[in-house]
């Protein structure tokens, strides 16, 4: 394919030998950290991710061409139906054939492969730096895996970062070619500040009329909330992909004593003391806010994916993705 | 039964009050710790319940509390040391109180009898296969049958007689709680007794339980508490008896007193005596009287202290053996001193049977000393075992036993003794008197006789001329008495009865006319047959000796032996002693629970290493 190759060509440049170590040499080009958070990336799961593509469910495109099948009829070479002569169509498509034997002129309909978009809405607030593995890190990867996936299907990817109130947008990449400039612009990102997912995604939604697939990376610990902006992103032409990110410390807290709780976002305290009951109590809580958010989710018709950082991302691409119907 | 555990050291358990404390250590709030987390959001919902919780809080449940408390509890039940009771029958041990007051007749027949008959009840309830051990408490305690024949125990019940004066209850105790011990079984000790011991019981302390079964309700006596006989301080050689009877009754009592000499009576009294008061009284003695007895005439529940007879000593003939080349200053001694009969030898011609009851040894002493009673004075150096050197110079006397009969009136402090012998003391001395330089007076007994050391030579200084040296040798020859056998005792004291000379056997008469043959062939014999009341008569026989005799007599007359109301007795028991079954100890689990409390102790220091 045209990304390996391309990591390839910027990994010899370096004077690598071996194709991973150059591949991933090239994943990390431009991070703005020593942290290995395209660890993992190789070209085993490279390959793997080849094989999985996203799943279209709405009216994908625009016109220009791609690789997915849509719901429109297009003249391609893919047959899929006939319909009568209008004066102005395509000559070449006439079935002759048909025209002797029926005496009719019919045109032959084809599937258009059309070409889909991905939105990554990735949330770089100060939260999404916490936990072991550090959720970001584990954004940024799940990140460029869906980005690989939809650029080794001449997808167009989207990247844009959700920061305060706003959505920025990072790079906008149509060939294949763009992986590594599409990484070094994830990987340049730093998770830090507060996020209002509201305003950041009402925002992003009324930027452009989008189409194709917009997948959320993000903790949902937004002070402000994140139903009115999910509301926003479900009412547009977009396929809405949430894809919620906690470690495993957020599941089941290690805590105990007296405790001076600290917000990395707002640095705002709280003071608890934590025992077994009040575990069970935060435990019982949080299944219950996960719950809210799944109704949530389910009413608006908005995929939502819980993943814990413990989770490897290649078998959340592989298959859980899969079996949420995110990706075939 | 089997499956109960024991606790070998349940004072361990003490250490549970740890528990608490360390309860309130989690309760007392400590400072906060601050941490950082992802968002404070995920805890705003349950803040409420924690904030309420700020000023006073329950303890927390932490779990590193609970393994702390966990540790806690397994280490103090290892260390109070359960174990599992070991296999075996239950071991009855049934302690039968001998003592004479169990004669009182307050529950009839006797309380004897009756405790007779309660040991037989509790036996015949002994399930089959238990093993049953029958001690009686005397002066000292007696197992008299053991075993899981029944018929056996019971049959020995019928030759059972009180007749012990103080009786040692501990002694019994402890022997019960080894019989049970021994068996490898649980068990219980029984006591079977009215709580009259004769002597203040010292506090026993039993890992058994100990059931007390008190028998008699009354203490209804008067009785004869003390009889002794006194020479008149007038001079005239006259003796006197001295009485006290006691009543022991809450209700005013009167009695007779009839006092006998030699069987004839002397005089009859009517006494009126108030509830628990003791009065005296006095009898002139006729010349040569040589037993004076007291009678009481009551209708009291205890007979054994109506009576009481007592021997009035007169001077007895005894044989002198004086060994010495110069023997005229302690001839004069012994001239002085009534009823001796002095035969003097010289050294050279001392022969080991001599055939005397005291034999004096000066400035010599035999390769093997004589069987009779010795004073040895001044010991050559040649004197093995007793001699170590000679020793030049004035000794004056740095300590002594005030109390010893031996230097009874003498003024030691004034004493100067020129030359003196460093002796050393055998194993079967000890020292009365202490010079600067070693021991100056020696006294002991050794195979049944009696041997007294003056380690000085008292012809160096001026002793013979001082009062000190007649009253010195008065004093070893009286104590060096062979005939002197005990005016008085109480039942159950032992009387050492000694030999005579040749002597080689005697027999002794008992009150009831039946004869007990002692063996004097090895020395001195301990006869401790002295349960019932009334004079006992000791006849000495020897092929030289023909037959000599003296006598004793076992009265009651004691204070604490005629208070015989019943009084309950407690026995300490010990914790594990408390239940109803002995802790035998089986398989201990202390190993255990130290494994266990090592997994605990380990468990939390990973839990601790981990959240921290």
């Amino acid at each position: 394919m045209i990304f390996d190759r391309i990591l390839r060509r910027r990994a010899a440049a370096r004077g690598s030998s071996g194709s991973t170590d150059g591949l991933r040499r090239g994943c990390t080009v431009g991070l703005s950290g020593s942290q290995s958070w395209d660890q993992g990336i190789d070209d085993v799961f490279l390959s793997q991710l080849r094989q999985v593509a996203f799943v279209s469910q709405r009216k994908l495109t625009d016109g220009r061409t791609g690789e997915h099948s849509s719901h429109r009829r297009s003249n391609a070479l893919e047959f899929a139906d006939y319909r009568s002569y209008t004066p102005g169509d395509d000559l070449r498509r006439v079935d002759w054939n048909a025209y002797l034997r029926l005496d009719h002129l019919f045109v032959k309909l084809a599937d258009a492969p059309e070409r889909l978009d991905l939105h990554l809405l990735l949330d770089i607030s100060g939260s999404m730096a916490w936990g072991h593995p550090d959720k970001f890190g584990y954004a940024r990867r799940l990140a460029v895996g869906l980005a690989y996936v939809a650029l080794a299907h001449m997808d167009a990817t989207n990247l844009h970062a959700l920061r305060g109130a706003h959505c920025i947008r990072l790079s906008r990449e149509e060939s294949p070619a763009a992986v590594g400039k599409l990484m070094r612009a994830i990987g340049s990102v730093k998770p830090e500040g507060t996020t209002d997912l509201d305003a950041a995604l009402c925002q992003y939604v009324g930027m452009a009329n989008h189409r194709g697939v917009a997948v959320l990376i993000s903790d949902l610990l937004s002070p402000a909330g994140y139903q009115a902006g999910l509301e926003r992103l479900s009412q547009g032409t977009l396929r809405p992909v949430v894809i919620h990110v906690l470690s495993p410390e957020e599941m089941s807290p290690s805590l105990e004593g007296d405790l001076e709780l600290k917000d990395v976002e707002t640095a705002d305290t709280v003071k608890v003391s934590v025992d077994w009951g009040t575990l069970v109590r935060y435990r019982r809580w949080l299944q219950q806010w996960f719950r809210e958010i799944e109704q949530f989710c389910s009413r608006r018709d908005i995929t939502y994916v819980r993943v814990q950082t413990s989770y490897p991302v290649e078998q959340l691409l592989l298959d859980r993705l899969r079996r949420e119907r995110v990706l075939r | 039964m089997a499956d109960r555990l024991y606790l070998l050291d349940p004072g361990a358990l003490k250490f549970l009050a740890l528990i608490p404390t360390i309860i309130l250590l989690y309760m007392v709030r400590s400072h906060y710790r601050r941490r950082k987390v992802s968002s404070i959001m995920l805890w705003r919902s349950i803040r409420h319940d924690l904030e309420a919780r700020q000023q006073v809080r329950l303890p927390p449940l932490s779990l590193l509390m609970l393994l702390q408390l966990l540790a806690v509890a397994v280490g103090a039940f290892a260390l109070a040391r359960p174990a599992l009771p070991a296999e075996g029958h239950s071991h009855l041990v049934l302690l039968l109180d001998a003592s004479t007051s169990m004669e009182a007749t307050d529950v009839p027949p006797s309380r004897f009898d009756v405790a007779v008959q309660e040991a037989r009840r509790i036996i015949q309830q002994v399930s089959p296969g238990d093993e049953v051990s029958l001690v009686t408490i005397g002066a000292s305690p007696t197992l008299v049958a053991s075993g899981t024949e029944m018929a056996e125990v019971l049959a020995a019940l019928d030759h059972l007689q009180p007749g012990a004066g103080a009786v040692d209850v501990d002694a019994a105790l402890k022997l019960g709680e080894s019989l049970i011990r021994n068996t490898g079984g649980e068990g219980r000790i029984v006591l079977l007794s009215d709580g009259v011991f004769g002597q203040a019981p010292r506090t026993t302390s039993v890992a058994v339980p100990v059931d007390f079964e008190p028998i008699g309700v009354s203490g209804d006596n008067q009785g004869i508490t003390s009889l002794e006989v006194r020479r008149d301080l007038d001079g005239s050689g006259r003796w006197s008896a001295f009485g006290r009877v006691a009543n022991y009754s809450g209700r005013p009592a009167r009695v007779t007193a009839t006092a006998t000499a030699d069987g004839l009576v002397l005089e009859t009294r009517s006494l009126s005596l108030a509830p628990r008061s003791s009065t005296d009284l006095s009898f002139a003695l006729p010349t040569g009287t040589r037993f004076f007895a007291l009678k009481l005439d009551t209708h009291d529940i205890y007979q054994a202290d109506d009576w009481a007879e007592v021997r009035v000593d007169t001077p007895q003939s005894r044989s002198v053996l004086l060994v010495s080349d110069d023997p005229d200053p302690i001839l004069r001694v012994l001239g002085s001193i009534p009823g001796l009969k002095v035969s003097v030898v010289p050294p050279a011609s001392f022969k080991p049977v001599a055939g005397a009851d005291l034999v004096i040894l000066d400035g010599f002493v035999p390769p093997v000393l004589p069987g009779a009673d010795i004073l040895i004075m001044n010991p050559p150096e040649s004197a093995s075992g007793i001699v170590v050197s000679s020793a030049s110079g004035e000794a004056t006397v740095l300590r002594s036993e005030r109390s010893n009969s031996l230097i009874r009136s003498i003024d030691l402090q004034s004493l100067r003794l020129g030359e003196t012998v460093h002796l050393q003391t055998p194993e079967w001395a000890h020292t009365v008197v202490e010079g600067p330089a070693g021991p100056l007076i020696l006294e002991g007994e050794e195979s049944g006789r009696k041997i007294v050391v003056l380690g000085f030579d008292w012809q160096l200084f001026d002793l013979p001329r001082m009062q000190a040296f007649p009253l010195l040798i008065s004093n070893a020859v009286a104590d060096l008495s062979p005939l002197s056998l005990p005016e008085s005792v109480h039942p159950g004291e032992s009387v050492l009865v000694r030999p005579v000379a040749d002597a080689t056997d005697a027999v002794v008469e008992m009150p009831d006319g039946s004869h007990v043959q002692l063996s004097l062939r090895k020395g001195a014999v301990s006869f401790a047959d002295t349960a019932r009341i009334g004079r006992y008569t000791v006849h000495w026989m020897g092929p030289a000796l023909g037959e000599a005799e003296a006598s004793f007599n076992v009265n009651l007359a004691s204070d604490a032996q005629s208070d015989i109301a019943p009084r309950p007795y407690s026995v300490v028991q010990t914790a594990s002693a408390k239940g109803a079954s002995t802790p035998v100890p089986g398989r201990q689990l202390w190993t255990y629970l130290a494994l266990a409390l090592l997994g605990l102790l380990a468990a939390e220091w990973l839990y601790f290493s981990r959240r921290s």
